[in-house]
């Protein structure tokens, strides 16, 4: 997701908790950053996800290998 | 010679803490005290008091709190009476407090049977009162008086034989001499019903069934046996009308919810409001908002009394937001339909017809593969109670937007079992699923202001004399609203879901408001 707040600062990270009041960020380096949703000029959760594409950089089988690794499956 | 003046004492000790019929009539002009669970026999849920104002509401600050040893959810909306608090507690436990400290007095534990059948929680939304005693329902399905002194029991009337999916959750209504409660278990197959019990001996007095049986009006709108198992539950507390000596009750789904095939006809009494003499049970006259209902939209939303011009003419009026999407102004002397209009996004019916009933959009019923229809299956509003105020003359609702997928499937009736013909999917479509306080013109249903919550929520609503609307959230925020604008002007987190209704109070002269979050009791007045 990404967030503006209203002093123009931008950031961008994952959806952590949100309320009615408040949102929590999980930012790039990975801390937690709370907001009132009163202070934000903009959120906006695009529907693109915020991992880098590895469709140049691996193969299909080597992506197949690395979800069935990560699905805990056998290598 | 001081014997007697200590009787005498004791005496009138004893007459001031008798709650009258008078008192219960003219709720509203005792502001301190909340007589009943919707605060008056009208069901304005309007508190008189102004001491917290959009000026100070941000020196609110919790007084105390109650906690409640439970892990069911707490629905109750607490009466006090004389600076004594009665809540219910889940399953159907009634406790005493001090309505200053919140010190318990005392506390009435019931033994339950194993797991009595309940849709939605083993849950109970309060009491009602009258001279020394309070009324309540139980998940097993009876009717329990109490001492309002001790907690003592002082009569247990079984309703009906729970073991089938009956079961009562909500505030009784006291009407002169009889408490009037009804019975919940829509999901199960039951046969609803509204009874009538002596306030002294607990005998019954009277029976409306909400499904029509046979030699009863309505017996051919249920195909075949089907009204044997017809659901039409009811599970919130009627109004009255002293003057037309009329009591109001909305009544549930028919059953099963979704699966409309064997039960063909409008299945009366089911999503209607039902007009009785409180004297008798007789039905003098009913409405049914959603006619052969097949979204389980429940008609069981707090039916308010007001007194209004209406196209002119002066009229007593019913309104209610129903959850099938539609605001509704019905003549509550007659069951005249006066006005009507969508107050959320629907799409199961083009419009109303001159007389109410709804003109169906084609193709919006359950499928077996899933139809998705807006409102969705918690409706336009739910359980949770609206309210009315004469200063900004403006009708409060928790509204809810957003659509389900509906699906149609087996109906199969097992005593006991569920019996609801299909499910549901809540879709949420982006931007489209979200809730709001909305400020109605009651006359017409048109918005006048919405305050946008990011959640759809499930608590009720109360204004007060001081210009203030309090809410609650799903997220577990308790919040106050201008009246007239809609503005957040303060909120707190309670640390848990509020699935209540707020209600307002004064004791030593000042006034607090509490709501029930989680499985606690908050109870909030000025620093």
């Amino acid at each position: 997701m990404r967030v503006r707040t209203a002093q123009g600062e931008a950031l961008q990270g994952l959806l952590h908790n949100q309320d009615e009041y408040t949102i929590h960020l999980l930012d790039v380096r990975e801390q937690v950053r709370s907001f009132q949703r009163s202070g934000l000029a903009d959120v906006v959760f695009p529907k693109q996800s915020l991992m880098p594409s590895f469709a140049k950089s691996l193969s299909a089988g080597q992506i197949d290998d690395v979800l069935a690794h990560l699905c805990g499956g056998k290598q | 010679m001081t014997q007697r003046i200590l009787l005498a004492a004791l005496l009138a000790q004893a007459a001031v803490a008798q709650v009258t019929q008078a008192q219960l009539v003219d709720a509203q002009k005792t502001p301190q005290n909340w007589f009943m669970y919707s605060g008056d026999y009208r069901s304005q849920r309007h508190s008189g008091l102004a001491a917290v104002t959009p000026a100070n509401v941000k020196d609110l600050e919790i007084k105390w709190i109650y906690q409640a040893k439970i892990t069911e959810k707490l629905e109750t909306t607490p009466l006090v009476v004389d600076g004594v608090m009665y809540i219910t507690l889940p399953p159907s436990d009634v406790a005493a407090l001090d309505a200053a400290t919140g010190v318990r007095l005392w506390e009435y534990k019931r033994s339950m049977p194993p797991l009595p059948q309940v849709c939605c929680g083993q849950v109970n939304r309060g009491v009602a009162i009258q001279g020394d005693r309070l009324f309540a329902a139980t998940v097993d399905a009876h009717v329990i008086a109490l001492d309002r002194k001790t907690g003592r029991l002082l009569w247990d009337t079984e309703m009906i034989d729970y073991r089938t999916g009956y079961s009562g959750t909500h505030a009784p209504l006291v009407v002169k001499d009889k408490v009037l409660v009804g019975v919940a278990g829509g999901e199960y197959g039951i046969r609803g019903f509204i009874d009538a019990y002596d306030v002294a001996t607990g005998e019954r007095r009277w029976r409306f069934h909400t499904v029509a049986g046979p030699g009863e009006f309505g017996r051919e709108t249920w195909a075949g046996d089907s009204w044997k198992t017809g659901g039409s539950s009811v599970w919130l507390t009627g109004s009255y009308d002293p003057e037309l000596n009329l009591t109001y009750w909305g009544t549930g789904n028919p059953g099963p919810d979704w699966n409309g095939d064997v039960r063909l006809g409008d299945n009366l009494f089911s999503c209607s409001v039902v007009a009785l003499d409180a004297d008798t049970g007789q039905r003098k006259w009913h409405f049914q908002f959603t006619p052969h209902d097949e979204h389980d939209w429940d008609a069981t939303q707090i039916m308010m009394l007001l007194d209004r011009p209406v196209r002119g003419q002066n009229r007593k009026v019913l309104v209610t937001a129903n959850r099938n999407g539609f605001y509704y102004v019905l003549d509550r002397a007659t069951g005249e339909f006066l006005h009507g209009r969508a107050y959320v996004k629907q799409t199961w019916a083009v419009g109303l017809d001159e007389h109410g009933r709804p003109v169906r959009a084609p193709d919006k019923g359950p499928t077996p593969e899933g139809n998705h229809v807006y409102p969705a299956i918690a409706g336009g509003t739910n359980w949770s109670s609206p309210s009315y105020s004469l200063a900004t003359d403006l009708f409060y609702v928790t509204a809810r937007e957003g659509g389900s997928l509906y699906y149609k499937g087996e109906a199969d009736y097992k005593p006991g079992r569920r019996y609801q013909g299909g499910f549901v999917n809540n879709e949420r479509v982006s931007g489209d699923w979200y809730g709001a306080v909305r400020a109605l013109d009651p006359s017409t249903g048109e918005a006048k202001w919405e305050h946008k919550l990011r959640v759809p929520s499930i608590a009720g609503v109360l204004s007060t004399a001081g210009g203030l609307v309090f809410a609650g959230t799903e997220d577990g925020y308790f919040k106050a609203l201008d009246a007239r604008s809609g503005q957040d002007l303060w909120h707190l987190s309670l640390g848990g879901r509020v699935r209540a209704s707020p209600m307002s109070f004064a004791v030593g002269g000042e006034q607090r408001v509490a709501i029930a979050a989680g499985s606690g009791l908050f109870v909030f007045g000025l620093r």
